[in-house]
């Protein structure tokens, strides 16, 4: 699949001169960025699947004799599949909380003339402009107070809360934009036919904005999974810990202890099933992330 | 009629996102400000008013100024790092290439990757004894250029850009090559028609007809840079966040060791404020020297 080097081939109609300089120029530091990458990804794994004596062998890229695959599980039952549970936990629901406030909301300042739905938008777009900092004092006093007045309120809820207003201004943008391209005659078909106008939205609306639902879910789930700074704030026992916070809670054990392999097995087990899901969804995630971000 | 009956959704539709939004924004942007006048020492302490105290010590201390100067620092020296390659592996992709599909996947592979994951895996690179680079290195005869990377005043910083953008630049990559879609594809052949070379082309045809993109990328580039914080607390943290010697502390780094490590709230606050002003400024302020006769297409 990699044509790292070599002549071009004429593609799609394009007829491109083989051999051109360009091109092979092209090739060559593509092929080299990549190479790059591929070798931290690479070194990263190789790294996990050494024993700790293995780990400090001169070069670090040298090649171990045995495999350690057992390292694996190892990390994943000492904690990696507990902050993966967690995170799937907070993420998934901090989606959908996010993803569902702005389906509703966007509908109304979209689509229904009024007088108010303009200032609205405004409002709710203003959120970008805040940088988290300034929020984060006195939601640390309030969430404190919540917690020592009800034992009932717990990280989850509170990561998912926040993940859910978190992503506010970003998906009624996406949803207000998106519900603009839809053509209006439906919806006034629909009422002359005798739905009712929550019917309409509910049966012809949403589902004609799948596919913008589907971008800001794949990126809102990015954005939550891979969180860090709330997750560092409000997140105070070990079992709470979700994937970005654990793995520096074991890098730092790595450093004291001097066994490095916890930490290497660590990232790459949270490394490879985001790389393999991004491998099967490239197109969509690829969509997910232009999309909303170049309009007008 | 029709109009009136979906008016009734209006306030059904809005109302949940309205509340929890102004509640959990909102409400504690306005008391952030509010604390900053105040002298509150952190959580069951007491707030007094105090007037402009906060500022007037801010004004005068030498450690925010080290960390607004560090931000901007970061702020430079990354875009200068992001855009060019970004640009340049952008108008790469738009060439028609064997094994795009793989180029992409690889370059956008980093993204992701989550941040915190991103910054642990160049901690280690940098690693002197161990890590990826500095035997590398010395493998190739460069033993001179292998230092202690993230141990070193001069170099930390730069080292945390550099992880940093290899994590991000995909992001940028893809917008810029969605900006570059855009154009449409009888100007830049037209130019090419004329006799013009590839960089005459991207130079004079690409670029004018980018220039609205790259402004607003630009723009949401320094909000995010300034408001960097994961890479830097997980490469140097979490015992000398910001170190060594205060070289890596950039403004959320410092408002966060002031509000949650020494628990200054009404000083953490104003800092914070600050911080927004300071973003402010500068967006503004970029916004105006870009600002160009736009190209209509």
């Amino acid at each position: 699949m990699a044509a790292s080097s070599g002549s071009p081939t004429p593609v799609k109609g394009h007829t491109v001169p083989p051999g051109t300089f360009k091109f092979t120029a092209i090739y060559v530091v593509l092929a080299i960025y990549c190479l790059f990458t591929i070798v931290i990804f690479g070194w990263v794994v190789l790294t996990s699947l050494k024993s700790n004596t293995d780990i400090l062998m001169f070069p670090p890229w040298h090649l171990p004799d045995t495999l350690h695959w057992s390292n694996w599980r190892e990390a994943w039952e000492t904690g990696v599949g507990r902050m993966f549970l967690n995170s799937l936990i907070v993420t998934t629901m901090g989606t959908i909380g996010s993803v569902t406030l702005a389906c509703f909301a966007a509908w109304p300042i979209a689509r229904i003339p009024f007088k108010l739905s303009h200032p609205l938008l405004m409002f709710f777009l203003l959120g970008i402009m805040i940088p988290y900092p300034l929020t984060a004092i006195p939601l640390f006093s309030i969430v404190e107070d919540l917690r020592q007045r009800f034992d009932w309120v717990n990280v989850y809820m509170i990561l998912i809360v926040l993940y859910s207003v978190g992503g506010v201004s970003f998906n009624t943008f996406v949803m207000t934009g998106f519900y603009k391209t839809l053509p209006f005659e439906l919806e006034e078909a629909a009422a002359i036919d005798g739905a009712s106008p929550l019917r309409t939205f509910w049966q012809i609306m949403l589902p004609l904005a799948k596919p913008g639902i589907a971008s800001l879910l794949i990126l809102n789930f990015l954005t939550w999974w891979n969180e860090f700074f709330y997750a560092l704030l409000f997140i105070r026992d070990r079992s709470e810990y979700t994937v970005t916070l654990g793995l520096t809670y074991l890098d730092q054990q790595a450093v004291y202890s001097g066994r490095w392999v916890g930490i290497f097995a660590g990232m790459t087990l949270t490394m490879v099933p985001v790389l393999i899901i991004f491998f099967f969804l490239q197109r969509q995630i690829t969509k997910g992330l232009t999309v909303g971000a170049l309009k007008g | 009629m029709f109009q009136q009956a979906r008016r009734r959704l209006i306030l059904p539709f809005v109302l949940p996102q309205l509340i929890l939004y102004t509640l959990v924004m909102f409400v504690p942007l306005a008391l952030t400000i509010y604390y900053s006048f105040t002298n509150w020492q952190g959580h069951g302490n007491p707030k007094v008013w105090v007037g402009l105290k906060n500022y007037n010590v801010l004004l005068k201390d030498g450690n925010f100024h080290n960390a607004v100067e560090n931000s901007i620092r970061l702020t430079f020296i990354g875009g200068l790092l992001l855009f060019v390659p970004a640009m340049a592996i952008a108008w790469a992709l738009q060439q028609p290439l064997r094994g795009k599909r793989f180029f992409s996947f690889i370059i956008l592979a980093p993204v992701v990757i989550a941040a915190s994951v991103a910054g642990l895996i160049w901690k280690w690179i940098y690693n002197p004894s161990q890590g990826l680079l500095n035997p590398f290195l010395e493998r190739i005869g460069l033993e001179h250029f292998a230092v202690p990377w993230l141990g070193s005043p001069r170099w930390a910083l730069t080292a945390i850009i550099v992880a940093s953008v290899w994590h991000g630049v995909g992001t940028w990559i893809l917008l810029i090559s969605a900006g570059m879609d855009r154009i449409p594809p009888d100007l830049p052949d037209a130019a090419k028609l004329d006799g013009a070379g590839d960089w005459q082309v991207f130079r004079t045809v690409t670029i004018p007809l980018l220039w609205e993109v790259l402004r607003i990328l630009l723009v949401l580039w320094i909000i995010q840079a300034l408001q960097a914080f994961t890479f830097i607390f997980v490469m140097t943290g979490p015992v000398a966040v910001g170190g060594p010697l205060g070289s890596t502390d950039v403004m959320v780094t410092y408002v966060y060791r002031i509000a949650f490590n020494d628990f200054k709230w009404a000083y953490g606050s104003a800092l914070a404020t600050a911080m927004l002003g300071a973003i402010f400024l500068l967006s503004l302020m970029v916004n105006r020297i870009t600002m160009r006769e736009t190209v209509e297409y």
